[in-house]
């Protein structure tokens, strides 16, 4: 086991200097003795093995002896580790190349290749939640670009999602480049669980409560979620509001255009000013029942859908969450494709 | 002077800042400054051909060859410079008496059972053109004459084991030899460096050691060949410098030794080598010898405190500066390599190029300590010590 230890090290260094390459041609030797049930006999074990020990024989006898004697053990133990570790870091690749974000879908913790968080793609909503897998519909909320066309894309977001925000403009250049075949209908996910609306309290513009999830999963997990998007269900019931007054997509764009989210009562009365025709009945809209239901259907669905993170994009059936430009650009093509007549 | 290894030590950069043990000596030398500054100079100043050329950098390396070759006459007591043939090592000087001498099929070379590969394999290639090969054990004069059969006609033996130290009776070895009409070579690579030889005190017919082993530089060797030993052997290895002159058809070869030294020769090693002998010459071999012996006592004694312990070979009186041993069980890799990682102490494990003696034993190896003129007796003292610490650590 030592001597696969020392082609681990040799394999890498050989590459660089000629020097380490004899060593690294008796590590395969002796391996693949090893490996054929056969003793070593280039002695590479043996040197190795002096090195880890020969400079503690003097000053710590007892030290050198019991690591002479279980050196190959401990090795052993050192190999079993770094496979672990390198099988872990192969996930950890595998997930930021799939998701931006090496803990994994719904991950949280430190990511090594991206210290920053920049890369990540969507913001996670249940640890391991996987949902019933229904594919949604349309829910008859706004769409762009036209009713007829081929194919629909239906995006599931929450507005205190920054990569729900920081992929709309990814989305709309997409749609830009097949307008007559393409549609995208938006649909909400807010990742506050539905706020207050979650124990059936009233609609108010007062701060949301941060009660158990409906979902399952552990209530504090739930808790810190629904406190960091804390607001998402009143900014989807305010773009919703737009939408009563026709204005859906461009308070869409605005609620998705700034690098910080919208969620106040105040704050999103003011982005509609002078974009919605009734501002004082658009204030009204934020307590609306039936706006409520409708973000509430919204969500509901989105979960019946397996939905984890946000943005979710569900096209001809397939369910890409946070994927990049090329992989969106990439479903909507082959989609495009397969319907054409 | 008077001897101070102290003093010498001084001369080997190497060993000049202390941290290095180096007790490996009957493989390879260390090398005083002056040998190296010598092959230095040579590259400086006169990187030039030996033999061939009338410019002033090629006369100047014929003066130091003659100067190199007149040495190494005076540190083998040989009658004249034309018995002395430069060659790479020991082994290719036995090699060259193997290829060269007049043997026919039916032939038998005797050599001991104890002979470094280089004084066996030799003799085994010749097997191929009916050229046998007969073993008697070391040191046994009686074995000896016993296999003087008429078939003999070459006994090759060396004079001090690089196995464990034990050195024949050259004396009487050659007079049993001669005896029986057969000439003897002599293997001193572990005796030329660490005692005074005199080649015709002895009578030997050939005698081959190396330079690498006596302060000299790498890729240096000498044949000693009595004029009319030498005068039987035909060149094998033949090329430029060794004839007077040719035709299409024929080669007239000349009557020096340079008949042997086929091809451009190693002219920094030959220069270096003059100036390692003049270092030995000032030093005194004799000298050097009972240094030897004494720190070998030190040894021995160390040694002889352990009770798993092995020492291989004759008491530590006739064993020159080598001493050979094993523990009970413990692998002599793992000593030697922990000798060298924990104490900076260079000695040679395994079967020391003489596989066939252990074989024929049943002996995984040994560790090898081989000692010379800069060491000194706390460098053993030392090594003793980090023996006892690698040893409580192996056992």
């Amino acid at each position: 086991m030592l001597c696969l230890l020392g082609l681990l090290v040799l394999a890498v260094l050989a590459v660089f200097s000629a020097r380490y390459r004899p060593l690294a041609r008796e590590a395969v030797a002796c391996v693949f003795r090893r490996v054929t049930l056969r003793k070593c006999t280039t002695g590479l074990d043996q040197r190795l093995k002096a090195m880890v020990t020969g400079p503690l024989v003097m000053s710590h006898p007892g030290l050198a002896r019991f690591l002479h004697r279980h050196l190959e053990s401990l090795a052993w133990a050192f190999v079993v580790l770094v496979l672990a570790v390198t099988a872990n870091l192969g996930v950890g690749f595998y997930n930021f190349y799939r998701y931006g974000n090496c803990n994994g879908p719904a991950g949280e913790g430190f990511c090594v290749f991206d210290p920053s968080g920049r890369h990540s793609r969507y913001s996670g909503i249940i640890t391991g939640y996987r949902g019933e897998t229904v594919l949604p519909d349309d829910g008859g909320n706004p769409s762009f670009g036209p009713v007829g066309a081929r194919v629909s894309i239906i995006e599931f977001g929450s507005y205190t999602c920054a990569y729900t925000r920081a992929s709309e403009p990814m989305v709309r250049e997409l749609l830009a480049r097949q307008p007559k075949e393409v549609r995208l209908v938006y649909r909400h996910f807010p990742l506050d669980g539905l706020g207050a609306l979650r124990t059936g309290a009233a609609l108010t513009c007062e701060a949301s409560s941060s009660e158990p999830s409906p979902l399952t999963g552990t209530p504090s997990a739930h808790a810190r979620q629904y406190e960091e998007h804390a607001g998402a269900t009143r900014a989807a019931i305010a773009a919703d509001c737009a939408g009563a007054q026709g204005k859906f997509w461009e308070y869409h764009r605005r609620l998705t255009a700034g690098p910080d989210a919208l969620t106040s009562c105040a704050g999103l009365i003011e982005l509609a000013r002078g974009l919605v025709a009734d501002e004082e009945a658009f204030a009204r809209c934020l307590e609306n029942s039936a706006m409520r239901a409708h973000v509430e259907r919204d969500f509901h669905d989105g979960v019946r859908a397996g939905i984890y993170g946000t943005p979710t994009f569900f096209i001809d059936g397939m369910a890409l969450v946070a994927p990049s430009s090329d992989e969106l650009g990439d479903a909507i093509d082959r989609a495009v494709a397969s319907h054409r007549p | 002077m008077s001897f101070d290894p102290y003093r010498l030590r001084q001369d080997f950069p190497p060993l000049r800042d202390g941290r290095l043990v180096y007790f490996d000596n009957a493989c390879m030398a260390l090398r005083p400054q002056a040998v190296i500054d010598a092959v230095t100079e040579y590259y400086r100043d006169y990187p030039a051909c030996g033999e061939r050329s009338l410019h002033r950098l090629g006369r100047r390396v014929d003066e130091e060859v003659s100067l190199a070759r007149e040495a190494a006459r005076r540190l083998l007591g040989a009658k004249r410079v034309e018995e002395i043939v430069f060659t790479q090592n020991t082994t290719h000087a036995i090699n060259l008496v193997a290829h060269s001498f007049p043997f026919v099929a039916g032939d038998i070379v005797v050599t001991s059972d104890q002979e470094h590969n280089s004084n066996l394999l030799p003799w085994q290639q010749l097997s191929r053109g009916g050229v046998m090969h007969r073993a008697v054990p070391f040191g046994d004069l009686g074995a000896l004459k016993a296999a003087l059969t008429p078939e003999v006609k070459l006994v090759s033996m060396a004079l001090r084991s690089n196995l464990d130290g034990a050195t024949i009776e050259p004396e009487q070895t050659i007079a049993v030899a001669h005896g029986a009409g057969v000439p003897v070579l002599l293997d001193a690579a572990q005796a030329a460096p660490h005692q005074a030889l005199d080649v015709r005190a002895l009578g030997v017919d050939y005698l081959a050691c190396s330079g690498h082993k006596m302060l000299g530089p790498s890729g240096t060797g000498l044949l000693y060949g009595k004029h009319e030993a030498l005068a039987r052997l035909r060149p094998t290895l033949v090329g430029g410098g060794t004839v007077e002159d040719s035709t299409l058809e024929t080669a007239r070869y000349v009557e020096g030794p340079q008949r042997f030294e086929a091809g451009l020769q190693n002219y920094a090693g030959i220069v270096g080598l003059r100036h390692a002998i003049e270092y030995l010459e000032r030093v005194g071999r004799d000298e050097i010898h009972a240094h030897e012996r004494r720190l070998t006592r030190q040894l021995q004694e160390g040694l002889e405190r352990y009770a798993d312990v092995t020492i291989f070979g004759p008491p530590a009186e006739r064993r020159g500066g080598i001493t050979s041993f094993a523990f009970a069980g413990i692998n002599v890799h793992d000593v030697c390599l922990l000798l060298d990682q924990s104490a900076g102490i260079a000695v040679r494990s395994g079967r020391h190029c003489v596989h066939s003696w252990f074989n024929a034993r049943g002996i995984e190896g040994t560790v090898r300590v081989s000692l010379y003129l800069y060491n000194t007796e706390e460098e053993v003292a030392w090594f003793l010590g980090a023996l006892a610490k690698v040893h409580e650590v192996l056992v």
